[in-house]
């Protein structure tokens, strides 16, 4: 197998694989880094598609401990309080490092200094944008400056596998060229995880549709830590664009934080009773189960969503303020400036993940994570704008502590064995079968239908019975046609990443008996802070999942104290 | 529960898709699809790939129109397929891959030498020393509001026929981003990238046909950033 050397490789070329590069090599410029991208370089991932916007702090009237407090609040005091801190203290540095040094043009006031809107769930104006497509103006400058870098660019390669040294170090990782169904192994003393998370496992999906979790699967099956699996975030307003694969994607936050409205087909807003205080401008999670349980009880609209009404605001304020929504409307025939729009709750962001620590460090010496493959920063739901802080954030720091890793990590060797068996694992698909698009059609429906806005303990359960049916009928998957450029292969590569990362989430959903943030379940309905102010934690070992417990500790706020703060 | 994807309505659409194997020569093969009316042209691509041939090959990822992968050739004009809407394409539409670019297979280009001439006109912003981010006026923001919204989808590199002409000529995405800086008064090197941009195979080799700002799903009409950096550059002679 041919082979590559790296000081650092960063799998994943969002905001985070990008930033772990750029800082890894501002740190140490003579270092050889090496970037997986799974599509193509700055076209490929969700911090891309971030439309709303940036949260830091830059106001003197704002306060980097109010942010902390919202994303505390907004997490159902779940969150790892010092990657949170970590979080709100860092993304003001970046914020001005995309500005001054990568060339980002965020929107003016008129005084010509960075603007900042609302979103919801926060107590202050602080989310930093370029009109509703802020992600890629990050993504797409941050792709540019790299054009200065030494880095080595492994284009349309996925990792099938990350490599182990015989002491447990990470040794490097197994990758698939796409463009030629080539394996190879790269070496590295130092690895960066940062491929985004798995949210495409719903039928109703915003991510980008190479995503498949990729990273945490590699990294539950490399035996680490998982903490929050069963917090998947759900966002409130995907378009309905009737059986298009367009349906689900979003209509951005800031139009509830400009102050759009959230009707049910009776026309009530219907948000009255469920946060009659922050109404349409309650947290994610708050507002998705709100539309979600209206559809199921019958007050819906016409096609399965509820009504977004941005009209009162003026048509010439929507059309200014959100030209991107208005044009993504308009390509489905509808005018957000004058009328209201369906919108369905759609699955978004994981805020479930490895377990790191406040460097991205994992139980796994030389091996970083990063972003949303991280969890613990974002607790039970994340905020709205708290996302692509945290790509960027995670990335500079995964890359800082990179650098300053390979300073002292020798070049592990690895199992050139599991290597090959690692191959031979990823071609066996490569014969005549039945299609991996309908399974994972399967796949979709079941995680909509009982790993989504609402779940019990019977849903779980037939769920995780039918993860097991789906990982073995994949075995009767056959993708003919060659091993370059062949999606249909790549679709069962996703699938197996898609089926190991599910079964932890179901585990988790089912061990957490009680409803917080994202997670709620029928048959508990009500939040536990006796019992659950804990965190689950899972992991794989010998093919079975093992679920624990741990308390949060509240390093720097405990429950209740922002309520009385303020 | 039913979901806003559930939908019993179909189109049946007659597909004509490039297809093409690795090293020999491609050909477009007809296929009858089944597909959502509301949809666009990648949910036909979609509709192949799931009903009748996975291995049809194109490319797709946030089907939003942020990403710029999905750009290909609808009925012989430069688009990107998630933002055409079905509704507009005749029930037999000809879907073929990028001009200007070796095919990798089926409709998946090469986008090396794009991203070859986009990387010559050095894209990396070089900034002057700032300690905090600039004051931006509306008027220093207006020149470059067009160009800074470039996807670097290659649309424009498709479908400009002095690219096809002279394979050495930068194109018009290189070229709006290196206007994008030459205009960005917080870059340092705008003399350089100016002097690059207009030279051998740059800006005076656009015949100002037209056809970038024409197929740009964004907007950007590279031929006025064309344009802009001639007038510069004249007016810097």
């Amino acid at each position: 197998m041919e082979e590559l050397t790296f000081d650092i490789l960063v799998i994943g070329s969002g905001g985070a694989g990008l930033m772990a590069s750029v800082h890894a090599l501002a740190a140490n410029p003579t270092l050889e880094v090496g970037l997986v991208v799974k599509g193509l370089i700055g076209k490929s991932g969700c911090t891309r598609m971030v439309q709303g916007g940036y949260n830091a702090v830059l106001s003197p009237d704002d306060s980097k401990e109010r942010h902390f407090e919202d994303t505390i609040k907004g997490g159902a005091y779940l969150n790892d309080q010092e990657l949170a801190w970590t979080l709100v203290s860092r993304a003001p540095e970046v914020v001005q490092e995309l500005e001054v040094k990568v060339g980002c043009f965020f929107d003016r006031n008129p005084d010509g200094s960075i603007h900042q809107k609302a979103f919801a769930g926060q107590s202050f104006d602080r989310t930093v944008h370029r009109a509703d497509l802020t992600g890629i103006e990050i993504v797409s400058k941050l792709r540019d400056y790299l054009f200065g870098l030494p880095v080595r660019v492994l284009e349309e390669q996925r990792v099938l596998e990350l490599l182990l040294g015989s002491s447990g170090q990470v040794a490097g990782a197994v990758l698939l060229d796409l463009r030629t169904g080539r394996i190879s192994v790269a070496r590295a003393k130092c690895v960066v995880v940062a491929t985004g998370g798995p949210a495409t496992m719903y039928k109703l999906a915003t991510p980008s549709v190479e995503k498949s979790g990729d990273g945490v699967a590699m990294a539950i099956r490399a035996g680490l830590d998982c903490v929050d699996m069963e917090m998947l975030q759900f966002h409130p307003t995907g378009i309905i664009a009737g059986g298009s694969r367009l349906t689900g994607m979003i209509l951005e936050e800031g139009l509830r934080g400009a102050g759009a409205h959230l009707r049910n087909g009776l026309g009530e807003r219907f948000m009255a009773r469920y946060d009659p205080e922050r109404m349409e401008r309650s947290t994610r999670d708050v507002v998705s189960r709100a539309s979600f349980l209206e559809i199921q009880a019958g007050r819906g609209s016409p096609g399965h969503g509820v009504w977004l009404d941005a009209s009162h605001l003026g048509a010439d304020f929507v059309a200014r303020s959100f030209p991107g929504m208005v044009e993504r409307m308009a390509l489905v025939g509808k005018d957000l400036t004058r009328e209201p729009i369906e919108v369905t709750p759609t699955a978004h962001f994981h805020m479930g993940g490895v377990r790191i620590d406040t460097h991205c460090k994992t139980d796994i010496s030389g091996l970083l994570v990063a972003g949303e493959d991280a969890g613990g920063v974002h607790g039970a739901n994340r905020l709205g704008g708290n996302g692509v802080a945290d790509s960027t954030v995670f990335g500079m720091v995964a890359g800082e502590t990179a650098a300053e890793l390979v300073a002292d990590l020798p070049l592990a060797d690895y199992d050139r064995v599991e290597a090959e068996g690692v191959a031979e694992a990823a071609t066996r698909y490569l014969r005549a079968g039945s299609s991996p698009f309908r399974l994972r059609e399967e796949l979709n429906v079941l995680m909509w239908d009982h790993v989504g806005l609402v779940r019990d303990r019977g849903g779980l359960l037939h769920a995780a019975a039918e993860l097991d049916r789906i990982e073995a009928e994949l075995e009767t998957v056959g993708v003919p046609g060659g091993r370059a450029y062949n999606p249909g292969w790549q679709e069962a590569l996703n699938l197996e990443n898609l089926i190991t990362v599910a079964k932890l989430m179901v585990a988790s959903a089912l061990h957490r008996t009680e409803s917080r943030g994202s997670h709620f379940r029928a048959d508990y309905p009500e939040r536990d802070d006796h019992h659950w102010l804990r965190r689950v934690v899972t992991r794989l070992r010998e093919g079975e999942v093992q679920v624990t417990t741990e308390a949060v500790r509240f390093t720097r706020l405990a429950p209740g104290q922002v309520e009385a703060l303020r | 529960m039913a979901t806003a994807q559930e939908t019993t309505a179909t189109r049946t659409l007659d597909l004509r898709v490039w297809r093409q194997e690795p090293g020999s020569e491609g050909q477009l093969v007809n296929y009858s699809v089944e597909v959502p009316p509301e949809g666009m042209v990648v949910d036909a691509l979609f509709a192949v790939q799931a009903q009748i041939d996975p291995t049809c090959a194109f490319r797709v990822s946030c089907r939003a129109g942020i990403c710029g992968s999905c750009a290909v050739r609808v009925d012989g004009r430069e688009r990107l397929a998630c933002q055409t809407p079905l509704s507009l394409v005749r029930d037999r539409v000809r879907i073929e891959p990028l001009r200007h670019l070796p095919v990798l297979r089926d409709l998946v280009v090469d986008l090396d030498p794009f991203f070859a001439k986009y990387g010559a006109i050095h894209p990396e912003f070089r900034p002057r020393p700032l300690v905090a981010p600039a004051r931006i006026t509306a008027a220093e923001r207006g020149l470059v509001e067009r160009a800074i919204n470039c996807i670097s989808c290659g649309a424009c590199y498709s479908a400009c026929d002095i690219v096809g002409l002279n394979p050495s000529f930068l194109g018009p995405a290189a070229l709006a981003r290196a206007w994008a800086l030459v205009a960005d008064e917080r870059d340092a090197d705008a003399d350089a990238r100016l002097h690059e941009a207009v030279g051998e195979n740059g800006a005076w080799r656009c015949h100002n046909l037209g056809n970038c700002a024409v197929v740009c799903p964004k907007g950007v009409a590279p031929l006025l950033a064309i344009q802009a950096l001639r007038r510069r550059a004249l007016w810097r002679s």
